[in-house]
């Protein structure tokens, strides 16, 4: 049989039975809107938390926690700091699923910060700073122009003794064990779109203080503020001599440190030396690594481990498998509500056909083979699925657009809130109408092989 | 001339009940046969195995000169598409499609691509050419069984296979029915009919009475 005779007895079965194929369609049109609906805004979820709060493609990796003397014993100093050799790092850069490895140093000191009033109207600080130092090359897309991601102390120059010498915006950065140092510019330093949530969110409310965002850096001086280093409300620290580092904010970035700032490498290794000595220098403190599908981040795990390495941050694989269980939940409701509408259609069929037994047997009789029968009764039942796949597609769309709607008006601001809880990718989209199909033909095999199977002779005989 | 029905010693169970036994016949290329014997005779089932659409009978049967034991669903579903056509006396119209439409009808299975041109003048034939757009269940009894001749004529089958095709009707319309096989037969056609019509009797060229699923009597015209 061609392709337009089926389609020609497709179209005619569609218009002669069009009330019973819709009931035995309803259930696939309720099946495909809640799998839609489900998927899309599991996608659409997981796309915010893996996306923006806990990325999956990027896992941190320090030393296990035994060799961990805590974060007081670091910001006093009292503890050397564990270290992650360079011939480590060398090793993990060979692993097969990595795509990058870039090495981090955290501050080995204590330090403070004061400043800010150019956004604010007034100085702000802390009496506790933390920081850690990164490769450039990591957050240089984070980094707006004209500002560079560098340590200053190359660059910087003439000598100084005090910043006076030194022609504003640059100040006279000495070594505390020094007596000369050089005029460069304010340290470039990157704040995380985390800590800049909070503070949106949480800190400014609180104190009657402009939120900032992106607006921050794009102001023509940045905003500067000033690092007390070798001393903080807990402590000093155990080499040099406490002084003051001018900074400038220069972005906002996924790959900043959470809670603190974010300085280039270089600038952390001569203070860390400075304030910590040389092997607080000289090795790191983690090393973040970009693996090359999110899936690979459980394999480069395991091998962690046996390198006596450890996830500093396992949230996101946490809500990765949170996220994968609840999605994996709700796409079974979907699949069981499509399945007991194929068995819907099913019924549906079987009826339809015990009904059309003899106009079966009249077209066997005029030539109709078993498979043109088989055909005809799936194409039937592929047609109904796809057409109530696609109505069930658009009240799922329709209905992810009201609960994003109804979020967007009746849910208070929180960090990370999304314009939409929903994604739509392609495949979901198309997916949806050939599952209804699929579904649709599922439940027609039945009933498809139960036509093709019936007695030209005896259904005419009993049709007369 | 060539025997276009060769059927040989042809038995039929339904169970433990004998619909046919030891039926022997041969229908040469243009023969007129009329099929006659009280209801339960085994006319029915003698016609939808000479049709091909019974396969689970004993004996042999050639149609065609082709053993249809050996040939599978498609080449036998081909057979009856291109060389048989059925008239039935429940006619076994679609009802909500027109009257062209359901001549059309085994086009769809067999596909010509003259399939139109030769449903309307099947329906010229028997005079139904202008009700082609009409729709099926506006037609009367007699016009609805003339739509099925069309439909079983339209592709210029070998042979016509028709059970109790005026069983339904009156007499005058069946008259009608009559001379449009009658009419067939003498272009060339060969047609076998199951009936209790006198009339299609008389105008066929042998009449085979059955009897309890035996043939009884076979008589030349």
């Amino acid at each position: 049989m061609k392709a337009a005779s089926l389609a020609l007895l497709v179209a005619r079965d569609l218009r002669r039975a069009r009330g019973a194929l819709a009931a035995a369609g309803f259930g696939i049109i309720a099946g495909t809107a809640a799998l839609f609906f489900f998927l899309s805004l599991g996608l659409g979820v997981r796309s915010v938390l893996l996306g923006s709060v806990f990325p999956l493609d990027k896992i941190e990796l320090e030393p296990a926690a035994k060799a961990d003397p805590g974060l007081l014993a670091l910001v006093l100093g009292s503890s050397p700091m564990p270290g992650i050799p360079g011939d480590v790092v060398d090793q993990v850069r060979a692993w097969p699923e990595l795509v990058r490895v870039y090495p981090k140093l955290k501050f080995a000191f204590p330090s403070t910060a004061r400043g800010g009033a150019e956004v604010f109207g007034q100085d702000i600080g802390t009496s506790e700073m933390l920081g850690d130092g990164v490769d450039p090359a990591l957050v240089e897309a984070d980094v707006k122009p004209p500002w560079r991601f560098e340590d200053t102390w190359e660059s910087g120059g003439p000598s100084c003794r005090s910043d006076d010498a030194c022609a504003s915006p640059k100040y006279c950065e000495r070594a505390s064990t020094e007596t000369e140092g050089k005029c460069v510019d304010p340290v470039p330093v990157l704040v995380s779109r985390y800590l800049v949530e909070i503070f949106n969110k949480g800190v400014a409310p609180a104190h009657g203080l402009p939120p900032v965002g992106e607006s921050l850096i794009s102001r023509a001086n940045g905003v500067t503020f000033n690092l007390r280093l070798g001393e903080s409300l807990l402590g000093r620290a155990k080499l040099g001599a406490p002084r003051t580092v001018r900074a400038r904010v220069v972005g906002v970035s996924s790959r900043a440190i959470d809670l603190g700032m974010t300085l280039p490498l270089p600038t952390i290794r001569r203070w860390n030396k400075e304030y910590a000595g040389e092997q607080a220098a000289n090795s790191f403190s983690s090393l973040l690594v970009e693996v090359k599908s999110p899936g690979d981040a459980g394999q480069v795990i395991a091998r962690a481990s046996k390198t006596g390495l450890v996830p500093h941050d396992t949230r996101a694989r946490d809500v990765s498998v949170l996220i994968d269980g609840i999605l994996a939940l709700l796409t079974l409701v979907a699949t069981v509500i499509l399945l007991v509408s194929a068995s819907n259609i099913a019924y549906t069929f079987r009826a339809l056909l015990h009904e059309r037994r003899a106009t079966i047997g009249l077209y066997r009789a005029v030539g109709a083979t078993r498979l043109d029968i088989e055909a005809w009764v799936l194409s039937l039942a592929a047609v109904v699925g796809a057409v109530c796949g696609s109505i069930g597609l658009a009240i799922g769309w329709m209905a992810a657009f009201v609960a994003d709607h109804v979020a967007s008006a009746r849910l208070p601001d929180f960090p990370f809130k999304p314009e939409s809880f929903f994604a739509y990718p392609w495949w979901l989209v198309c997916g949806a109408v050939v599952f209804g199909a699929l579904f649709a033909i599922v439940g027609a095999i039945g009933p498809a092989r139960a036509a093709a199977k019936v007695d030209p002779r005896e259904a005419l005989l009993q049709g007369g | 001339m060539t025997d276009v029905v060769e059927a040989t010693a042809l038995r039929r169970t339904f169970g433990a009940r004998v619909a046919l036994e030891g039926v022997d016949l041969r229908v040469a290329q243009g023969d007129f046969l009329a099929i006659m014997g009280p209801s339960g005779s085994g006319k029915s089932t003698l016609l939808g195995i000479i049709g091909g659409l019974d396969t689970s009978y004993q004996g042999s049967l050639k149609l065609f000169g082709q053993a249809t034991s050996v040939l599978s669903d498609r080449e036998l579903s081909l057979l009856r598409g291109k060389r048989i056509g059925f008239v039935f006396q429940a006619f076994f119209l679609l009802e909500h499609q027109s009257v062209l439409d359901n001549v059309l009808v085994p086009s769809l299975f067999v596909p010509r691509t003259d399939a139109k041109t030769a449903a309307l003048q099947a329906l010229d034939r028997v005079g139904l050419a202008d009700r082609a757009a009409d729709r099926v269940d506006t037609l009367s009894g007699g016009q609805r069984q003339r739509v099925a001749i069309a439909r079983a004529i339209a592709h210029q089958p070998s042979m016509l296979l028709c059970d109790e095709p005026t069983g339904n009707l009156d007499k005058e319309t069946a008259s009608r029915i009559v001379e449009i096989f009658a009419s067939l037969h003498r272009e060339g056609t060969t047609v076998i009919c199951a009936t209790h019509e006198d009339r299609l009797a008389e105008v066929a060229t042998t009449t085979l009475r059955l009897s309890e699923g035996r043939v009884s009597k076979e008589q030349a015209s």
